[in-house]
């Protein structure tokens, strides 16, 4: 009996000390939440819908997706902390997809960045799994690499078949890179110190994708679903897309 | 006693660390037999990076099941092997053209599969970057396998014989885009060519007959710029002076860089095997050999693109033509078109 008892004993120091020796011995990190919203101008996005664009022309979105990746953030008191492996795919058909959690060092978060798009090394690199696994329908096979956003519809005004919008958005190659940084700068810093969970709140408005660095008109560029110059476009708009609602 | 063995096993503890803390390995536990990729004496050190994707042979057994599989394609009548036939050297026999789903032609021909480890880029215009990414290609194209990646994968899973040959590769049953990839890319790696009578010669177990002697210092009086030995190419792209076919506004390189720089460039075709690998050219234009021999001849077009080593032409007299063809000829690897373990399992 006793020598069960002893035994039992080192077999939970024998674990215990395993799971002390497996604890990262880097800072602690603390889960920040990031959640966005889709809207189309001032309401709330719903595919299917009948939309107009800034310009003026009909739509309507039944496909709406893009990668987030290679998150960081910046501290207030200086100092950039980057988050290797953040790579997201967010689908408005997916409402899950649509909020997903930072592991970030304790501190002071003032500002939030990320790229919207997959870097040139994990487009070079083979057979990539997760959000990244090709299956995900996000990949161009017959010229390797990622589509970093897409958005289809319809639109009475295009002259395409079926009157259909195609923005298959990517490119990272010298002169066709449509990788694009998104920085957001909090109202105040944000500590982030495990003691309660903090969230940011954005929100990416579907109809910047026309309009800001260049206005498009879907009569006359209703589709591209190869890196190039109408790509390049629509990633300079919808670089401006982002915005930061509310700091939970 | 009892305590003192107690104290002991707790000083001990800190040693069993390292063991508790190892990293969740998907290959952990994995029984399967490592194979080491072939690099013939002489030649560079291969591209494809094997540490990322070790090659076993349950892997390539793997490989070789799902390459010869038909499916992998929407209607199960294209497998990989459909196009990519061994004794032409895993190029399309006798055809320009490739065929795919639902009597539909390809672009163009399909490029023979040899010595793929020595390659940083695939298909006639480069446009894949990895070797592990060029099956999703014709697996998805509506001309070709026009299946999903996603429907493979689930055909797979379906099926207890590939999660049983997914488990002796990889260590578990999980059916994955990256580890069907990395599979056949195992098998495609054991696609070496490198036995020919041309190696034979230059390991010093054969030697030339005089046609084939004179051949060679043809070749490398007028080809092997492009053609570079070992691999027979140098892995670039040119203009090799091919007017555009009206039909199929094949730009080539230019389709992937958008640089009007690269118009009408194709990647330079290995010359391994080439006497098994007809119809020749990118779209497969040429009947035979010697046609591709009197383009360089007198068909060459030029154009703001062509290559400057093309732009009088590259003279050939019809001896000329002969002794080359003796020498092409020794380039036939029939060791490599017959090899049992490349073919249908």
């Amino acid at each position: 009996m006793m020598q069960r008892t002893t035994w039992n004993l080192l077999l939970a120091a024998v674990l215990l000390c395993a799971v002390q020796a497996c604890k990262k011995t880097e800072r602690q990190r603390h889960e920040l939440a990031v959640s966005i919203g889709h809207t189309a101008g001032a309401s709330p996005l719903a595919l299917g819908t009948s939309l107009t664009t800034p310009a003026g022309d009909p739509l309507t979105i039944n496909v709406f997706r893009y990668y987030l990746s290679n998150f960081s953030v910046l501290y207030r008191n200086g100092g950039e902390q980057a988050l290797p492996e953040t790579y997201f795919l967010v689908d408005q058909a997916q409402p899950a997809s649509q909020r997903f959690s930072l592991f970030i060092p304790s501190g002071e978060v003032a500002e939030l960045r990320f790229w919207i798009g997959v870097d040139s090394t994990r487009n070079v690199s083979g057979v990539q799994t997760g959000a990244l696994d090709p299956a995900n329908g996000m990949f161009w096979t017959w010229n390797s690499g990622y589509i970093f956003a897409k958005l289809e519809g319809r639109s009475a005004v295009s002259p395409a078949p079926l009157g259909a919008v195609t923005y298959h958005i990517g490119g990272f190659r010298t002169g066709q890179n449509a990788l694009r940084q998104v920085r957001l700068v909090l109202p105040t810093a944000l500590l982030v110190d495990g003691t309660a969970l903090r969230e940011l709140v954005l929100s990416a408005d579907v109809m910047k994708w026309f309009s800001g660095a260049t206005d498009l008109r879907l009569a006359t560029e209703p589709f591209t679903m190869e890196p190039g110059p109408l790509a390049l476009k629509v990633a300079d708009n919808y670089a401006r897309m982002f915005v930061l609602k509310e700091v939970k | 006693m009892k305590k003192k063995l107690v104290i002991i096993t707790l000083l001990l503890l800190p040693l069993l660390a390292p063991l508790a803390c190892r990293k969740k390995d998907s290959n952990f536990g994995r029984t399967a037999t490592p194979v080491a990729l072939a690099v013939p004496p002489g030649w560079p050190q291969p591209v494809y990076n094997v540490a990322d994707n070790p090659l076993t042979a349950e892997g390539i057994e793997l490989g070789r099941k799902l390459f010869y599989d038909g499916r992998l394609s929407q209607d199960g009548n294209f497998p990989c092997a459909s196009c990519h036939q061994q004794p032409a050297a895993f190029g399309t026999f006798a055809h320009d053209l490739s065929h795919g789903f639902n009597n539909s032609h390809t672009l163009r021909n399909a490029p023979p599969l040899q010595n793929l480890a020595w390659h940083r880029e695939f298909h006639h215009d480069g446009g894949i970057t990895h070797l592990d990414l060029q099956p999703l290609a014709p697996i998805t194209n509506p001309l070709e396998m026009a299946e999903t990646i996603e429907n493979v994968l689930n055909k797979l899973r379906a099926d207890a014989a590939y999660r049983q040959a997914f488990r002796a590769a990889f260590g578990s049953e999980e059916i994955t885009t990256q580890r069907m990839t990395r599979a056949l890319s195992q098998f495609m790696l054991t696609m070496v060519s490198a036995d020919s009578k041309y190696d034979r010669v230059k390991r010093g177990e054969a030697s030339f007959n005089l046609p084939e002697s004179l051949g060679y210092d043809i070749f490398k009086a007028k080809c092997a710029t492009c053609h570079q030995e070992p691999l027979f190419t140098d892995l670039s792209y040119r203009n090799n002076g091919l007017p555009i076919d009206r039909v199929l506004q094949d730009f080539g390189r230019m389709r992937i860089t958008k640089n009007p720089a690269d118009s009408l460039k194709f990647k330079v075709p290995s010359l391994r095997n080439v006497m098994v690998t007809n119809y020749y050219g990118h779209d497969g234009r040429f009947f035979d050999i010697f046609q591709v021999l009197e383009h360089y001849n007198t068909g060459v077009v030029n154009g703001p693109t062509t290559d400057p080593l093309l732009r009088n032409k590259l003279p050939l007299s019809n001896f000329e033509k002969g002794q080359l063809v003796a020498f092409l000829s020794t380039l036939t690897d029939s060791a490599f078109l017959r090899n049992g373990k490349l073919a249908q399992p």
